[in-house]
């Protein structure tokens, strides 16, 4: 359509550029149809798109039947180059559509993807349809790798969350400035966290970088015996930090007896709470990223890619099949 | 915004020959001058008027140790000092001092003591900050862990003469900074202690001469003793061997007591940290171990009630402070008590009324036993008895 009308306003101008573009003579109208319908200029062996779309998987056969048919008889050259012209023009060879002629010459110069040699239909159909689902398997491919690199995304910034925060929800924090004197740097400042009489500490500034670089060293595992916990950990970065962990601690207690078995109780509490805490971030976190917010922006796309795609494959699959229906029928006729 | 070195310098030159001239103790007659017109401008206290010797029980120190600590503060405090009284006259370095001194050894409000000076209570409060900075800066080595043998050895020695507790190298005690928060408070509940009050901990290591030598801050009131012990650098240390590894003494040929500092019923028995024994039926020397324990533990306790007696800011119910700031306005008022007992002033002989630092707080109780504890602390125990008998 475009080309029409391009060339409807355009018209001499832009047939003549392209005949000079072509080698051809600038002439008229008449000129252009003793072009098209002498099967020995190149003009119409430029824009024939049968040997493009349809790979013959035995030229020699074809040309063979076409000697044949030189031979015996010039009509049916005529008739034959008629159709082909026909199939060009879709059924029209008055000169007005020569536009229409190019447009489709135009999008099919380049049929890469026709080039494997299929005998039949019935195989240039399945190499259509695999081409189809490979392009369908090639977007969703990419479409994989996208949703594959943002799920590596999501799931390392989920580790680098989990192990920053070590699964933390349900804990209030508290961010508090501890004075130690035992330390040459004696002021720290530390998150706090606490769920009932869980309490964990964290270095305000290395519980979320340089995670690679601390070292953990446990300590004093007699005193702590099942009750208490406390891992203590130094870090090396950014002069000489340190970060304790105090998993549980139990609350004060005025009776021994009474601490004893409240921090037993406590001890039972913690371990399914964390082993919930463990549950809950296995079952559910990774599918509600996944589903969330990146593929929403890429799904978007790729159906774009896809439907486009598709479109332009419709249209070249259905001039295809067109064409080589008729080939077929043409041959038919002439071996008849 | 770091001052820059060299207006620092030029400042402390200019400032230099006016500080002498008021104040230094070069100039007895300045510094009477100074305190005799500060002690003017000091409302509602007419007793402050009757001469220097009421110096002492405004700011709970000699002069000399108020000169001492003008000296340390100095080129801290007199970089780009714009502070002046609400008349316009400009602060001198020992009117800030002062000013920062009442502050923290009164508890009175802001308007109150700005009031009190003729300035603006903002002015009290910046100068006190900047005092505090000041102290933290040049003050660090009056609270520190004894790191000669000398040193060691001569707590040891005061520790043994209080009940015959030997080797022992310090006592162990946490208090409560009280705070008055509201609901309206970020995380206030996490700062609720066991009894019902919104609070800060302090844990203090404390020598033979009320000295504190080793301090821990910061942490909210809802924790316990040993959750803040276990927190420390100090517990990290002794259980490494890199503190309180020093010599060993021989009791009998198979008795060896190392270092150890003593704590109570709320902390660990560990073998650096020996507690009393628990439980209601004790032989007699188990009592009487006990007995001993408990009165060279009155140490801790007096050196806690000394430090809040001395430094009301910290002793009484702070209306919602800044819980980032307060562990520090609690390290200062440490050291200018550790300062104050350096200096040797006879103020610091002065018996505090009570021993009680943390009223309506009882004892909490840790359950833990270290096995090699338990044992070192039966011997220990047997030794002391022994010698009780003989």
């Amino acid at each position: 359509m475009v080309c029409s009308v391009s060339a409807g306003k355009s018209g001499p101008n832009w047939l003549e550029r392209l005949r000079s573009s072509r080698g051809f003579p600038s002439g008229d109208a008449s000129n252009l149809e003793n072009f098209l319908n002498n099967p020995t200029s190149p003009d119409l062996k430029q824009p024939d798109p049968i040997p493009d779309h349809n790979p013959d998987p035995n030229p020699s056969q074809n040309d063979q039947g076409f000697d044949r048919i030189q031979k015996e008889d010039n009509q049916l050259f005529d008739v034959m180059t008629n159709v082909l012209f026909d199939l060009f023009n879709y059924g029209d060879s008055n000169n007005g559509n020569f536009a229409k002629i190019k447009k489709p010459c135009r999008k099919q110069s380049n049929p890469r993807i026709y080039i494997p040699s299929n005998n039949d239909i019935n195989e240039n159909i399945n190499v259509h349809s695999e081409k189809e689902s490979r392009s369908d398997n090639d977007n969703s491919q990419v479409a994989g790798v996208k949703e594959s690199s943002e799920n590596l995304v999501l799931r390392r910034n989920e580790e680098e969350g989990d192990t920053s925060k070590g699964n933390l929800s349900g804990f209030s924090l508290t961010e508090v400035t501890v004075i130690d004197t035992s330390y040459k740097s004696w002021k720290f400042e530390k998150l706090l966290y606490r769920k009932k009489n869980v309490w964990k500490v964290r270095d305000k500034k290395g519980s979320s970088v340089n995670v690679g670089n601390k070292k953990k060293r446990k300590q004093s595992a007699s005193f702590l015996d099942g009750e208490k916990k406390q891992k203590v950990v130094d870090k090396e970065a950014s002069g000489r930090e340190r970060e304790f962990e105090l998993n549980e601690v139990s609350y004060q207690t005025n009776k021994s007896v009474e601490g004893h078995e409240r921090a037993l109780d406590t001890a039972g509490k913690i371990l399914k709470k964390k082993e919930a805490n463990l549950k809950s971030a296995k079952g559910s976190t990774p599918v509600i990223l996944i589903k969330s917010i990146p593929p929403r922006v890429g799904s978007h796309l790729g159906c774009k890619l896809v439907a486009s795609e598709r479109l332009e494959n419709e249209h070249k699959s259905g001039a295809c099949k067109l064409l080589r229906e008729l080939r077929n029928s043409l041959l038919c006729l002439i071996f008849k | 915004m770091a001052p820059l070195r060299g207006n620092k310098k030029k400042r402390k030159v200019e400032k230099k020959d006016e500080e002498n001239s008021l104040v230094s103790g070069s100039s007895e007659e300045g510094s009477v001058n100074w305190w005799n017109d500060l002690s003017k401008k000091i409302a509602g206290e007419p007793s402050q008027l009757k001469g220097l010797d009421k110096f002492e029980s405004t700011f709970k120190m000699s002069r000399n140790t108020f000169d001492y600590i003008c000296s340390l503060v100095k080129d801290h405090m007199m970089v780009k000092t714009h502070f002046s009284f609400s008349n316009g006259k400009p602060l001198s370095l020992h009117d800030q001092v002062a000013l920062a001194l009442r502050r923290l050894s009164s508890g009175n409000s802001l308007i109150s003591v700005g009031e009190s000076f003729g300035v603006h209570h903002s002015t009290v409060s910046q100068v006190t900050w900047r005092f505090i900075e000041a102290i933290e800066e040049n003050g660090l080595h009056h609270l520190r862990w004894p790191s000669t043998e000398r040193e060691i050895t001569e707590i040891q020695n005061k520790f043994e003469k209080i009940r015959g507790l030997p080797n022992c190298c310090g006592v162990i005690d946490t208090t409560h900074i009280k705070m008055m928060l509201t609901s309206s408070d970020q995380g206030a509940e996490m700062w609720l202690d066991r009894k019902e009050n919104h609070s800060m901990i302090l844990q203090v290591i404390v020598d033979s001469d009320l000295r504190f030598r080793d301090i821990v801050t910061g942490w909210p009131g809802k924790m316990n003793e040993d959750s803040v012990l276990q927190s420390s650098s100090f517990f990290k240390l002794c259980q490494e061997g890199e503190r309180l590894n020093g010599k060993k003494i021989t009791l009998s040929e198979l008795t060896e007591v190392g270092e150890y500092i003593i704590g109570d019923t709320g902390f660990p028995l560990l073998p650096w940290l020996l507690t009393p024994y628990q439980g209601k039926e004790l032989s007699e020397s188990k009592v009487e171990f006990n007995k001993r324990l408990s009165a060279t533990h009155t140490v801790a306790k007096r050196a806690l009630a000394r430090l809040k007696e001395g430094w009301k800011m910290i002793q009484g119910d702070m209306w919602r402070p800044d819980k980032h700031k307060l562990p520090r306005f609690i390290f200062v008022c440490c050291i200018l008590h550790n300062i104050v007992i350096d200096m040797e002033d006879e103020v610091s002989d002065e018996v505090p009324s009570s021993h009680h630092h943390d009223p309506g707080y009882r004892n909490e109780v840790c359950e833990f036993v270290d096995e090699s504890a338990s044992s070192f602390r039966d011997k220990l125990c047997l030794h002391l008895s022994g010698s009780l008998h003989s």
